[in-house]
């Protein structure tokens, strides 16, 4: 039954990508949109029957073998899907908010000649995303997991003609398939240390004992799929670019699921973790140290999605913070209700810039707050929920982070908890520039802009809902909750590490997190609401650091200098001096030989029947004298 | 028994009928009496003869080589409508004796004795040498028939010479006696035997056309007719095969008496056919150096001599016949009917017929050895097991061959896809032609997709 359920669940977006894709050239636009809704809308609906049936059992976990896939003498790999709580939610989240961004994009892409083209993409990635959290063992997530990364390649270059956009894709793909070397190297070794793929077999074989160095190493290369995936340092570059696609896809696949994958692998393998202190030191350090840099680079951008973008990279990265402090059940957390906060922010800035005709650069937009007051109060709720305010989403799960982070060392917990101050900074910085004072775009502009309509209103809605009440889900003891999400999910990734904190700290934390995102807030609406300051676009007149930040402190630019010149260069001097001097002169001897080899023995054949004869009689003569006198 | 017994009364009745002039239903009869033949051998389980005299034994292994011998020549008499008329006047001779030259074949593999081995050889090749000339204008297939039998003549003087010595040597010419004595002797056989042995296989050798003993081959399988030289490259090999791996499996189960031989023959055999291969711009000559070099291939399994080299010969030449049949047929359709022989000949076939053409070039991935054909199973059959008996030098050997054998194979496909055509002829296909083609086709995928059933019949 619950194998019967999950292929459902698997294979309805697969049948939305098929009918849209084959179809999207026959049917009206409608037709394809309300197709491709439905599908995941199904599959919705079935992990909802499923989330009242889940396994009882001690792991809490059903694995549904379908076939065997790869079978030799020494492991055996079969196609199978897992149903637990981890995956549950996951599944949850990427049917629950694709649906809502599908219904969105059937609003958001209505002009454009690629609809049903962009309908089938954005069905395929749910179909390889659901694999991905669903795979009972590495190689069918790894299938999702290089899916989706197609998915997204081919999404962020959906407006292919802009080469630009092609540029972001390629350097998407690029930079992810160094995470996918690392992701392949890791199962090599799990599957060379353990014989088998499955999660709950080799996770099952990991204690103490085992070696530890392996462990540490696996747990590595694991992190470096998770660093390309979900955009750490020092593979970040390509998510701020991947805003070149069309901003439900940002939404859905660079903010809410496809970007959470590296969180979920590692908070799937959280044994490995586990038993390795330094795997667990590096995941932490990277994810706070991407935290602040993603957060100061994005308090400078002026390009609404820009900010979006450099945001989810930080707040991923505190994601890391709590799996790195053993707080699986947090991050997971967090990856929920950022989910629901950061989804609804990117749709309301497309809301943006749909009713801005195009328009992203926050300098030439302001005083939109008249003008589309539902999208206003929507990005605001957004803007909230992630600043931290209870009860708004974010509040609840920023919370457990610190909490976390602070059980781990003061220096982390300062460290995590300015990242969330210029989080809250740089927010409010864009809601002020954006909605307050008055309209800086041109005349031409302003008549045009519009609220958006119902179709794209109603999914945004239900993500503010969400994105209010979302952290209830999970309120921490201290506050008189249960924390039932975490519980929830605890059989499968672990029950939080026991904290030496007492309350009357944490409740000082708490309030310190508030307190200082008011400030802020505060801080942003003196800067840009009442003394209406616009950030210059002229890079002459910033200060150094600033100038540092606007550029990306030239990261770029560096990975361009020591990585792709190099690089370029190399294959430059390979191609004219090894390959055409060297491997064409050493191929084209070896086919010449080959040839003239031919041509001198087919000179024997004389086509003369004495020759053939003796030829004949002497082979015939030597074979008994080697047979009598050198074989013997 | 009876699957010979039936063909012998075939090949009569096909003479008679030839004689009475009833030529429309010669290829009907032909066809259903090979059918019977086929059930026959196929279900033959008792051995009618072998209880107790040993002469001849339908065993798994010679049914299973029977019955694709039989299969074959099916084949190459439905390529005949169409090719028999310009190839030669009389086709009801031809016709019979490719029948009794099948019950040599058929002989061939499932002898029990080494006179029936001898019988089967010469059955086999008799009518061989009048149907190579039955061309009777033609001053080049005259040639070839004389070649190949003063040659033909030479090599059965050594076969029988070899016998003779075994026999000398043992005292017997009954399979069982021979392996027994070499079983006790172990090792301390008389020099004359090893010298019978070396001479017999040289013998069987010149049938199959190994290297040094090839030079008739690409002179007779051009001045044949080319349906004489279809049925020569398939069925004359399959059962020259079957005859070598019955005696080196069957007499000397575990003796290495030939063993240097064997590996000198294989290593020529495949590097000349393919060496020279490159250098022929007739399809059929290419054809033929071709089956030189497919004939090397086999010889590794004879030489790495395991228990599955029976079965891996078998797919081998399954595998070779089907897509031998293929190109054959589809070079007799557009080529060979002009009196075209070059490659040009097949310039731009993908255009005026691309089913024929994909059928072609399938045809030549699988000699090729290309996954997913039964040409790639052939091959990595016999390369694997040479590799699990620790034959590395002839494999490394036979692979750079293979690498070599895609030159000519893909000049035939960019001649086929890539090149205009420029003779205009529209090529009328006979249905019987296009059955062959598509059959063979899809039994060579389905081999490929399903290696494994063919083990079975063993």
């Amino acid at each position: 039954m619950a194998g019967t359920t999950a292929l459902g669940i698997v294979s309805l977006p697969l049948a939305g990508f098929l009918f849209s894709g084959l179809l999207r050239n026959k049917l009206p636009k409608n037709i394809i949109g309300a197709v491709s809704s439905l599908s995941i809308l199904g599959s919705f609906i079935l992990a909802g029957t499923l989330l009242f049936n889940m396994p009882q059992n001690e792991s809490k976990s059903f694995i549904i073998n379908y076939f065997d896939w790869i079978v030799t003498d020494n492991f055996r790999i079969s196609f199978s899907l897992q149903i637990d709580p981890l995956s549950e939610l996951m599944v949850l989240i990427i049917t629950g908010i694709g649906f809502l961004i599908h219904v969105y994009s059937i609003g958001y892409m209505h002009e454009d000649e690629g609809f049903g083209k962009f309908f089938s993409y954005l069905n395929l990635f749910v179909f390889f995303m659901l694999l991905l959290v669903m795979g009972g063992n590495l190689l069918v997530t790894f299938i999702g997991w290089e899916g989706v990364g197609l998915c997204s390649f081919l999404l962020i270059g959906f407006w292919y003609k802009n080469p630009a956009y092609n540029a972001a894709a390629r350097k998407a793909f690029v930079m992810n398939r160094i995470g996918d070397l690392g992701l392949l190297t890791g199962m090599f070794l799990i599957l060379y240390t353990f014989g088998t793929l499955n999660y709950n077999d080799f996770l099952g074989k990991i204690d103490a004992d085992t070696n530890a160095i392996l462990v540490t190493a696996i747990a590595i290369c694991l992190f470096i799929g998770a660093v390309g995936k979900s955009a750490q340092l020092p593979l970040y570059t390509w998510l701020p670019d991947a805003m070149a696609g069309p901003t439900p896809v940002s939404a859905l696949i660079h903010a809410a699921t496809m970007v959470t994958a590296g969180v979920y692998l590692c908070s799937r393998c959280h044994v490995l973790f586990d038993n390795s202190v330094f795997a667990q030191n590096l995941v932490t350090y990277i994810g706070i140290a991407t935290s602040l840099l993603a957060g100061i680079i994005g308090l400078k951008q002026s390009d609404i999605k820009k900010v979006l973008a450099y945001s989810t990279v930080s707040q991923l990265g505190l994601m890391f913070v709590a799996v790195g402090t053993g707080a699986y059940g947090v991050a997971m957390f967090h990856i929920t209700t950022h989910a629901f906060f950061k989804a609804l922010l990117f749709l309301t800035s497309g809301s943006v810039i749909h009713g801005m005709q195009g328009e992203q650069n926050m300098l030439k937009m302001g005083g939109l707050r008249k003008l589309m007051p539902v999208t206003w109060l929507f990005m605001l709720i957004g803007s909230l929920a992630i600043a931290g305010i209870p009860p708004f989403a974010g509040f609840f799960s920023k919370d457990q982070i610190l909490a976390a982070a602070f059980a781990k060392s003061p220096v982390l917990f300062g460290l995590a908890f300015v990242a969330s101050m210029i989080t809250t900074f740089y927010m409010f910085r864009l809601m002020f520039l954006t909605f307050a004072n008055n309209f800086r775009g041109d005349e031409h502009t302003k008549e045009h802009v519009h609220e958006s309509p119902m179709v794209m209103l109603l999914p945004l809605g239900v993500l503010a809902v969400l994105s209010i009440i979302g952290g209830f889900l999970s309120v921490p003891e201290i506050l008189g909750g249960q924390n039932k999400f975490i519980a929830f999910i605890s059989p499968v990734v672990g029950v939080l590490p026991h904290h030496e904190i007492s309350h009357s700290i944490e409740m000082m934390m708490m309030a310190a997190a508030v307190g200082g995102a008011l400030l802020f807030i505060g801080l942003a609406f003196y800067v840009y609401r009442v003394t209406k300051m616009v950030p210059t676009d002229n890079v002459n007149e910033l200060n150094p650091i600033s100038k540092l930040a606007y550029n990306k402190f030239y990261i770029d630019e560096l990975y361009d200098a020591i990585i792709v010149k190099p690089i370029k260069v190399a294959s430059y001097a390979f191609y004219e001096f090894v390959e055409k001097y060297v491997i064409d002169f050493v191929v084209n001897t070896v086919g010449k030989l080959a040839l003239f080899v031919g041509a001198a023995i087919r000179l024997l054949q004389t086509g003369n029947v004495s020759f053939y004869l003796f030829a004949m009689v002497i082979s015939i003569m030597v074979f008994l004298v080697l047979q009598g006198f050198v074989f013997n | 028994m009876s699957a010979i017994i039936t063909l012998s009364v075939l090949g009569i009745l096909v003479l008679y009928l030839g004689i009475f002039n009833f030529k429309k239903v010669l290829l009907p009869v032909i066809l259903l009496g090979l059918t019977v033949a086929f059930v026959l051998l196929a279900t033959n389980t008792g051995n009618v003869l072998a209880a107790d005299m040993h002469m001849l034994v339908f065993d798994a292994p010679a049914r299973a080589f029977g019955c694709l011998l039989i299969l074959i020549t099916a084949g190459v008499f439905c390529l005949t409508p169409g090719n028999m008329e310009y190839a030669t006047k009389f086709r009801q001779d031809v016709f019979g004796l490719m029948i009794f030259s099948l019950i040599g074949g058929i002989m061939m593999i499932s002898y029990g004795n080494l006179i029936t081995l001898f019988l089967g050889i010469e059955t086999l090749s008799i009518p061989l040498y009048v149907m190579v000339g039955s061309k009777r204008s033609d001053l080049k297939s005259n040639e070839a028939a004389m070649k190949y039998f003063l040659l033909g003549a030479f090599a059965t003087g050594f076969l029988l010479l070899g016998i003779a010595l075994i026999y000398g040597a043992t005292g017997s010419f009954d399979f069982r006696v021979i392996a027994e004595q070499c079983l006790t002797l172990q090792g301390n056989v008389s020099s004359w035997f090893e010298i019978g042995v070396l001479l017999l296989l040289i013998g069987l050798s010149f049938k199959v056309s190994a290297a040094p003993f090839h030079f008739w081959a690409p002179d007779v399988y051009d001045g044949a007719p080319t349906i004489v030289t279809t049925y020569m490259s398939t069925v004359v090999k399959i059962a020259g095969f079957g005859a070598l791996v019955r005696f080196t499996r069957g007499g000397f189960p575990d003796m290495h008496v030939f063993g240097q031989f064997t590996f000198i023959l294989a290593i020529l055999t495949m590097t000349i056919g393919n060496f020279v291969a490159t250098q022929q711009k007739s399809i059929k000559r290419m054809l033929a150096y071709s089956s030189i070099a497919h004939a090397g291939y086999m010889l590794i399994a004879i030489h790495c001599s395991t228990n599955a080299s029976l079965v891996n010969i078998f797919i081998y030449a399954f595998a070779y016949s089907l897509a031998s049949l293929v190109m054959f047929g589809v070079f007799m359709a557009i080529a060979d009917k002009y009196e075209l022989a070059d490659i040009d000949s097949f310039n731009g076939l993908s255009k005026k017929n691309p089913l024929v053409a994909i059928c072609a070039a399938i045809a030549l991935l699988s000699m090729a050895g290309i996954p997913i054909t039964a040409g790639f199973f052939g091959k990595y059959y016999i390369f694997a097991s040479a590799i699990d008996s620790n034959y590395f030098l002839i494999v490394i050997i036979a692979m750079l061959n293979s690498l070599v054998s895609l030159y000519y194979y893909l000049k035939l496909i960019i001649a086929m896809f890539f090149k205009e055509g420029s003779n205009d002829v529209s090529e009328k296909i006979p249905a019987l032609h296009y059955f062959v083609i598509f059959g063979c086709t899809a039994l060579n995928i389905l081999i490929g997709l399903y290696p494994n059933n063919l083990m079975m019949l063993f």
